[in-house]
């Protein structure tokens, strides 16, 4: 089984990420030999409380994303429509990326609301594709995938 | 606490305003004839106000998206009765609200 650990050094669970378009999408570039859109490396943030998993308008619009899927959740009010994008998400160690990479090549996600310090969230979505093992006294995390 | 995904009815299906509300309407609109043909937990493919086609399965229904409309908006949908709900993170929540209340 494949490993990955992170230290801990916030209140909070921060992983590296690369973000690019879905897998297909990818591979349907390649095919014609049309150039792909960068991917985009940055830091994203664990949240057991989601079952979905995010991207800031930032990552959206740097790889021209569009909305795939509409779905429901429950805001002021009543129920809210929200737009899915399909993205594939790889989580790795940027310091070690000769390391296993966890990756998820056609992933569902939402837009993550402005003002978060980071561009991705990670959710329950993603984190039952792993085993996920937080030593709080070691200030480590760790993901077997 | 309830272990039970949270759904609401089809009939509760709010308007949607956003990037897909033409797709999203349109399947508002459609729901309710596609559930009483059958089409339940099928997955339809939508493009502007028209129905492109239906599959058995998601990844069926993304090969003909991606195939016939790449990298354009397009709505895939599960056929349901009851539609879950997402529950997002709680910075959604609080930014809703905040605009919301805005």
């Amino acid at each position: 089984m494949a490993q990955l650990t992170f230290p801990v050094v916030t209140d909070e669970l921060l992983v590296d990420v690369r973000v690019n378009l879905h897998a297909p999408a990818l591979a349907k570039l390649q095919a014609a030999q049309n150039a792909a859109p960068a991917s985009v490396v940055t830091r994203a943030i664990i949240d057991t409380g989601s079952n979905a998993s995010g991207i800031s308008a930032s990552v959206l619009q740097q790889l021209a994303l569009v909305p795939y899927v509409q779905s429901q959740t429950q805001g002021i009010g009543g129920s809210v429509s929200v737009q899915l994008y399909r993205i594939s998400l790889s989580i790795f160690d940027a310091a070690q990326p000769h390391l296993p990479w966890f990756v998820q090549p056609d992933l569902l996600v939402m837009e993550l609301p402005p003002g978060l310090s980071v561009d991705v969230l990670i959710g329950m979505d993603v984190l039952l594709g792993c085993r996920m093992l937080l030593d709080g006294p070691a200030r480590q995390l760790t993901l077997d995938f | 606490m309830s272990s039970e995904r949270r759904t609401i009815h089809w009939t509760q299906l709010p308007e949607d305003t956003g990037p897909l509300a033409t797709e999203s309407n349109c399947y508002r609109r459609e729901v309710g004839r596609l559930l009483v043909e059958g089409h339940e937990n099928r997955w339809v493919l939508i493009k502007g106000d028209k129905i492109i086609g239906i599959w058995d399965t998601r990844q069926e229904a993304f090969a003909a998206a991606d195939e016939r409309f790449f990298r354009q908006a397009v709505l895939v949908k599960q056929i349901l009765e009851w539609e879950p709900l997402l529950r997002p993170s709680l910075r959604w929540y609080l930014w809703h609200s905040s605009r919301s209340q805005s």
